[in-house]
């Protein structure tokens, strides 16, 4: 081979190191499932025997890449999200809303949230990709809230951004998943949401059209029983509230 | 929020840091190009740092320092600003990412300048002032609106820093941003029609630069 050719065919075997190889899943995951699927990982990567990659973001964003062309096999989402040609296999989990505030700020309740000071932020999720946005702004509704604190209303890009945001004091409380409420040094809890306001956040695992044993072998797991236990354990609900 | 609405928000948000960038950058790109020396060397490796840095890098480091628990950003917070989800906060992230390109443009434009001509001026009895404003910014003009252009380009075009730090509201919802945004949410003509605006606006400025350039 002459000289000149190493380079070129060097670029090559690093392009196609960059090609979805079969032996390789994608699983997309709401933000709010990082710390469990980073438990789940090694249980799902030896059930299906292929690597197995783990993206984590909003779920609308998620579904958009993928119906974008994304190669993601497998979708945890925070809600329902419509892929093309993807299957449900399971409900991972169910989860409810939590009102966070930033360690020693004063609280203001659900309740006191249709009438807050003129500088008060309210951070949730950016709709319609972040479902916890969109389950806030229900939660809000059905607490004849948004319309007065729609205002104060800043947005994250995704759940945990929405919780960096009070973490920082950015904003003075959030709306975020009861399961996100404690995993962030310097954010406390303010209330869970009311009964008479809880939109039911459900977790659908989605399979995508075509997917290969590996990943539908990775649905499987994430469908079984040990699941659950290990979302429990993280604070997920088994069953809808 | 409509597409256009999205472009004239990146130009509020460019005019403005460019009110600060422009003037700071040919200040800085002046002293860079006359002086000598240690500082000078600190002066100049500093002011390409925003340049090279990832943009998520210069958002997180505005967002520490100007955040609201940042110590700039609270001594603000007490009077009453907030630069986060701020359109100020986006023009910040658009003139930090600019102002090396100011900068290293002005300098550019200063060192073209002969000294001969400015040493003319002074043997004519003319001030440092008047020697400045008649022979020195006359002719690094050219330069100067070489690298505003440069400037203004990269501030329109600031996604990374802006997303970080000034974050995503109807204040700071950038062309940019609202490309990314119209794609997430599906929204492919939205994102098709501003890109090809941006294209637009790019090549205008190219063009603008070539006839600079000429001069």
């Amino acid at each position: 081979m002459r000289a000149p050719m190493k380079p070129a065919i060097f670029a090559l075997g690093l392009l196609a190191s960059c090609k979805h190889s079969p032996g390789e899943i994608t699983v997309g995951a709401a933000a709010s499932l990082k710390e469990s699927m980073d438990d789940l990982a090694p249980r799902v990567e030896r059930a299906s025997g292929a690597r197995v990659h783990f993206t984590f973001g909003a779920s609308g964003d998620l579904a958009a890449q993928a119906n974008h062309g994304a190669p993601i096999d497998v979708l945890a989402a925070a809600g329902e999200e419509s892929i093309d040609g993807a299957t449900e296999a399971c409900t991972l989990a169910w989860n409810t809303l939590a009102l966070v505030k930033r360690a020693g700020a004063p609280s203001v309740g659900w309740k006191d949230l249709a009438s807050t000071p003129p500088s008060f932020r309210l951070a949730i999720g950016l709709t319609p990709q972040v479902p916890a946005g969109v389950y806030a702004e229900e939660a809000l509704h059905r607490l004849d809230a948004w319309r007065a604190i729609a205002p104060h209303v800043v947005r994250g890009t995704n759940v945990r951004n929405v919780l960096d945001l009070v973490a920082r004091g950015e904003a003075d409380e959030g709306i975020v998943y009861a399961t996100d409420a404690k995993i962030r040094e310097g954010v406390e809890l303010v209330a869970l949401v009311p009964d008479a306001a809880r939109p039911i956040v459900r977790y659908p695992i989605y399979v995508a059209k075509n997917a290969s044993d590996a990943a539908r072998a990775v649905a499987k797991t994430l469908c079984d029983d040990e699941s659950k236990r290990v979302l429990v354990a993280r604070g997920f609900l088994d069953r809808a509230p | 929020m409509s597409a256009s609405q999205s472009l004239f928000t990146s130009l509020r948000i460019v005019l403005v840091a460019l009110v600060f960038v422009v003037p700071l950058g040919a200040a800085i790109g002046f002293y860079l190009a006359r002086r000598t020396g240690p500082f000078r060397a600190v002066v100049d490796a500093l002011v390409i740092v925003p340049l090279v840095l990832p943009p998520s890098v210069v958002g997180y480091l505005l967002l520490v320092i100007f955040g609201r628990r940042g110590p700039i950003g609270a001594l603000l917070d007490d009077i009453g600003v907030r630069l986060v989800f701020s359109s100020a906060g986006a023009s910040i992230a658009a003139g930090a990412v600019a102002l090396p390109l100011m900068a290293k443009g002005a300098e550019a434009a200063f060192a073209r300048v002969d000294r001969a001509l400015e040493e003319v001026a002074t043997a004519n009895g003319l001030g440092a002032r008047e020697t400045f404003r008649v022979v020195t910014l006359p002719l690094a003009l050219p330069g100067l609106g070489v690298a505003t252009t440069l400037a203004a380009l990269r501030a329109l075009g600031e996604f990374g820093a802006t997303l970080t730090f000034a974050g995503y509201s109807d204040r700071t919802a950038t062309a940019p941003l609202e490309v990314y945004f119209a794609l997430q949410e599906g929204r492919d003509a939205r994102a098709l029609a501003l890109s090809l605006a941006l294209v637009g606006a790019s090549v205008a400025a190219a063009l603008l630069l070539r006839r600079w350039s000429q001069r």
